[in-house]
């Protein structure tokens, strides 16, 4: 499809009839998942082009030794590995995972892939949305703030602290907590995830919230630029007034930057995973791509692609807000700019 | 000259001190003075290796410093240059959009983590997958800004006055667009500098050998344990005097692309 017809078919329709609002509904959900599929085969696809492209070639090591339930599975992943290369290796790869379920063996973390995906992944959904939550608090405590106290949105230092906010990558955050509050933290080898799960969702949430903090100031500058929210104050509307006046502008720009960055989040916070030892998904991904687990990179990479374009396609499909403004957001608060991963 | 005018001559400044970092002699291994704190191992102490945690650490600072730099200069002309190209038609643009969206879907630290994992190389892969993920920012900030002063009427009064192209860049386009090329370096320079780090303190693809700041955090981190402070707190400051100074400037240069 072209870039024209997709942008055409993504941009949410407000009007039409019942049915052909069901049509509408019906051909974005097809095109997000049509979407997921293919990131997730690209996903996978990608880990075998750059294993065999690599001049140690991880693949060629690795195929002869791919753990799968049944011998056969390895026989024929390795035949086709000899006759078609990465290509033929991974659509084997594909095969044996649609047809028997049988995503191989993690020789790094000695189980299957498919328990460490389920496992792991169960964890990584309950930090996320924990992180969300905390986030959510966070943010609406800055909002109402912001719009209570006009003279906070254009204060320096408020920008500057922002700034410095917005400086601290998130594995030195994660960094930070173990260092004040290692003592007091749950060991990671022998307390269940559950325990775990406060110090890397409020690690996430303080990476996350800085840049929603930022969004929320530049809305609030804003509104409190313009002649009727001024008005507001010369007219002496009482602060609860105001609140309930600006409030919503100040939620609305903040809510596409929240919404771009979930794909980000879900998967992207491997690294405060990795530095608070915190068994999920994304912790697997850094483990996985440092030790060269074949099997276990490419599952988690597919699934990493799959689920942040659905998220993405589904984001800009369903409507949460506008296209333009959908783009400005993801460019702002560091999906593209920022590696705030 | 104005306050931001002086920022951007004092962040150069520290920019080429810590780049001189990396010219400086490299400190040899002397376990016998491992992990001497500030005063008795010299101004800010040494790490478990026996060598000055300042020398070292301004070593792996300039590293990164230059690795950041060209990374940023270079992504930006790229974005630019893609930038402007895509204004050029309907198509060409819709494509730039396409690939902006592809951008938005890719995790870069993932992205980063994945291709560095796999095939190594060190800093320079780390650069090139920031470069990969990062351009559309660029693309998208600057190329719009330039076609839209080439075609602005100004420029063609001068062009009917004889102007040449170089004179055009030189009087309007670059005046013009000049405010957003900082504003994308600015975002993507601590942005490499923050890959680099992470990748290079999580282990992944990075020669154990190499001296970077992600490794110094790393083993100031199992430092700590015996108190040694020091050897966590230098490098730590040294990344965040890094990162500060461009994502505040990337701030006050409205690095927000209100155009996209």
């Amino acid at each position: 499809m072209e870039p024209g017809r997709l942008e055409e078919e993504l941009t949410p329709h407000p009007t039409g009839s019942g049915s052909s609002r069901f049509r509408h509904i019906f051909r974005r959900g097809g095109i997000v998942l049509g979407g997921m599929i293919l990131a997730g085969l690209a996903g996978g696809a990608g880990v075998f082009a750059l294993s065999a492209a690599s001049p140690s070639n991880p693949l060629a090591h690795t195929v002869a030794g791919w753990e799968f339930a049944s011998a056969e599975a390895r026989e024929n992943l390795a035949a086709a590995y000899d006759t078609g290369g990465w290509l033929g290796a991974w659509w084997q790869w594909l095969l044996t995972t649609v047809t028997t379920g049988d995503l191989g063996y993690s020789r790094l973390l000695h189980t299957t892939v498919g328990e460490v995906v389920l496992g792991r992944g169960l964890n990584t959904v309950a930090a996320t949305l924990c992180a969300s939550a905390i986030t959510a608090v966070i943010v609406f405590v800055a909002s109402v703030l912001l719009a209570r106290f006009p003279g906070l949105a254009h204060n320096s230092a408020t920008s500057g602290l922002i700034g410095a906010w917005l400086a601290v990558p998130s594995f030195l955050i994660a960094l930070i907590i173990v260092v004040l509050f290692g003592r007091q933290l749950p060991n990671p080898a022998t307390s269940a995830p559950i325990t775990l799960i406060p110090s890397v969702a409020g690690t996430i949430a303080l990476a996350w919230s800085a840049m929603l903090i930022a969004a929320a100031r530049s809305a609030a500058a804003e509104v409190w630029s313009t002649p009727w929210a001024r008005a507001l104050i010369g007219r002496g509307f009482s602060p609860m007034a105001r609140v309930r006046t600006v409030l919503p502008s100040i939620v609305a720009a903040v809510r596409a930057p929240a919404v771009i960055y979930v794909p980000v989040i879900i998967l992207g916070e491997a690294a405060v995973e990795a530095v608070l030892s915190y068994p999920g998904l994304g912790n697997a991904l850094v483990e996985a791509a440092a030790g060269a687990d074949l099997p276990l990179l490419a599952t988690v990479t597919a699934i990493a692609a799959a689920v942040t374009t659905g998220l993405v396609l589904g984001v800009r499909s369903f409507g949460v807000s506008g296209g333009d403004r959908l783009l400005a957001a993801g460019a702002s608060t560091g999906v593209l700019g920022k590696g705030y991963a | 000259m104005n306050r931001r005018v002086w920022g951007a001559v004092i962040l150069g400044i520290v920019l080429v001190l810590l780049i001189c970092g990396r010219f400086l002699p490299g400190e040899g291994t002397d376990f016998s003075r491992a992990l001497l704190p500030p005063g008795a191992g010299g101004l800010l102490g040494t790490d478990h290796f026996g060598r000055s945690v300042a020398v070292t650490v301004w070593d792996a600072a300039g590293g990164s410093a230059l690795a950041a730099l060209i990374t940023a200069v270079v992504t930006t002309a790229i974005g630019a240059g893609i930038g402007v190209v895509s204004t050029l038609s309907n198509a060409l643009s819709k494509m730039s959009t396409g690939l902006l969206i592809a951008t938005l879907v890719v995790p870069s630290m993932l992205f980063t983590f994945i291709v560095v994992g796999i095939l190594g190389g060190g800093r320079t892969a780390i650069m090139v997958t920031v470069a990969l993920t990062h351009w559309p920012l660029a693309a998208q900030l600057i190329g719009p800004k330039v076609r839209e002063e080439w075609d602005s009427g100004w420029v063609r009064f001068d062009r009917r006055l004889g102007a040449g192209r170089w004179q055009i860049l030189r009087w309007h386009v670059l005046p013009a667009a000049g405010g957003r090329v900082a504003a994308a370096m600015a975002v993507i320079f601590p942005s490499a500098v923050v890959h680099e780090a992470t990748t290079a303190f999580l282990g992944i693809g990075v020669d154990p050998a190499a001296v970077s700041l992600g490794p110094l955090i790393a083993w100031g981190q199992s430092d700590m344990t015996v108190g040694a402070w020091w050897t966590l707190v230098v490098p730590t400051c040294a990344l965040m005097v890094l990162l500060l100074p461009p994502t505040i400037l990337a701030r006050r240069l409205g690095e927000r692309p209100r155009s996209l």
